[in-house]
């Protein structure tokens, strides 16, 4: 059988660059998302939505990160079934490489061994890693530094089988007002719907890896995403950081699996303002 | 904007109405969730504190390291209603006030009023920007504790908002009050 080896190194270098990427410059289409957000009228959210495009060039410099919480690192890894990593496992190369640019690159260390003992590693790891084993001989590799703020405020739910599209927006709304203007608005929202306990949200996660404007491409699901969008901006009443004014919701993002009859999971996780990710393809 | 130098226009400070943004000057000290844990602590059992509370603004933030050449790195507010268990607290031993981002409960709404101490909210996500208004910044406390420690940090300018008054005004719910 045909295997393509990619060097241990070669992964190690690949992850820190996107690390790097991730943590001083902001997607193309999170900036035009920013660029065009409605500031709402004279106020606390105007000036907050200038600081934020602001602190974008700022950042753009390279030497000092978005956000202090240069969050936990998530690896999400598409490996086709015919890549050997040579030299060490993927999982340590993309701990190495965390622990490595962490450090030089001067990000926060964010990482405690145990939620109860609390101690901090020192080194951001581990990081958090999604794997899926695709056909091929490609290695992909997508990075996304998320804050503890917006973490904190993202949630799931059991709906009933007989849910339908309002209690899924019904779900959203509620998620964004409770959380208001602690995971740093306007946000992006990552919605999974179905799967289990332990996939929806994993689904939602997934769903943040998209490109803003980049719509689901089951046709229901693309109006769903722009639906929650209108409506959360319509009715939330959060606005820009939770000033009240302005957009509250620049993007939003599906992704569903099958599920057991007696189920219908939902999650939503939210991410700030400051979404910041970045791919490659080895 | 309202520039305001901690020490010096404090009285000024605690006058200003909830929403007015402020070029915030002076030192402030940084505290998050472990620290607060730790100083809560102290208080409860009598033991010295690493720096003083009377009078002094708590900054509720964990900063990254300060790369080579520059004076502070990337700082900024995180979630303060994680606080508000200690809040009542340290309010009690005379702080000046807080500066984070986010709602308080209304027991911490109602403490603040009740100690006449002011809370500002920075803009989150905003820490590349945030971080060129700091002079100086050196570790004060719980070393151990890394980006957790205490540090007193020197603002110049800094941009925030007052998010909770004197007289019970709160930026998060303006809007709705004057609707």
């Amino acid at each position: 059988m045909f295997c393509r080896s990619i060097p241990y190194k070669a992964v190690v270098r690949a992850a820190g660059n996107l690390i790097r990427e991730a943590s001083f410059y902001l997607p193309e289409g999170v900036r035009k998302s920013l660029e065009e957000a409605d500031p709402g009228g004279e106020g606390p959210g105007r000036e907050a939505l200038e600081l934020i495009k602001k602190n974008i060039e700022a950042a753009g410099e390279g030497k000092v990160p978005l956000c202090q919480d240069t969050g936990l690192a998530f690896f999400y890894v598409r490996a086709g079934s015919s890549v050997v990593i040579e030299g060490g496992t993927l999982e340590e190369a993309l701990n190495e490489a965390t622990a490595a640019m962490y450090t030089s690159l001067y990000l926060r260390k964010s990482v405690v061994e145990s939620p109860l003992r609390r101690v901090n590693t020192g080194r951001n790891t581990p990081a958090v890693i999604h794997y899926e084993i695709v056909e091929g001989d490609e290695l992909e590799i997508r990075f996304m530094a998320k804050g503890g703020g917006s973490e904190n405020k993202s949630r799931m739910a059991m709906l009933t089988p007989h849910a339908g599209k309002e209690d899924v927006l019904r779900f959203v709304l509620e998620t964004v007002q409770a959380a208001g203007p602690d995971p740093c608005p306007p946000l992006f929202l990552g919605v999974g719907l179905g799967g289990s306990f332990d996939t929806a949200p994993w689904l939602a996660k997934k769903a943040l890896f998209r490109r803003p404007g980049e719509r689901h491409p089951d046709a229901a699901l693309a109006d769903l995403e722009e639906e929650i969008t209108h409506i959360v901006n319509l009715k939330s009443g959060v606005g820009i950081q939770g000033f009240g004014q302005g957009v509250t919701v620049l993007d939003t993002f599906i992704e569903e699996a099958p599920c057991h009859i007696a189920s219908f999971p939902v999650a939503v996780n939210i991410n700030c303002h400051s979404a910041r990710y970045a791919g490659v393809v080895l | 904007m309202i520039s305001i130098r901690l020490g010096k226009d404090d009285q000024k400070l605690l006058s200003l109405r909830a929403g007015t943004s402020l070029a915030l000057s002076g030192v402030v000290y940084t505290a998050r969730d472990a620290a607060h844990k730790r100083l809560s602590s102290m208080i409860r059992n009598g033991e010295p504190l690493p720096f003083p509370l009377k009078g002094a603004l708590l900054f509720y933030a964990g900063p990254a390291p300060a790369p080579p050449g520059l004076d502070c790195g990337a700082i900024g507010p995180t979630t303060s209603s994680r606080m508000d268990p200690f809040t009542p607290l340290l309010l009690e031993q005379g702080i000046l006030g807080a500066l984070g981002k986010g709602r308080r409960s209304p027991a911490v709404k109602e403490a603040f009023l009740r100690r006449g101490a002011v809370y500002l909210v920075a803009v989150g996500g905003a820490a590349a920007l945030l971080s060129r208004f700091v002079t100086k910044i050196d570790p004060v406390a719980f070393e151990d504790l890394g980006p957790e420690a205490v540090y007193s940090v020197e603002l110049n300018g800094f941009p925030c908002f007052v998010g909770l008054d004197t007289q019970g005004g709160d930026i998060y719910t303006m809007r709705e009050d004057t609707r």
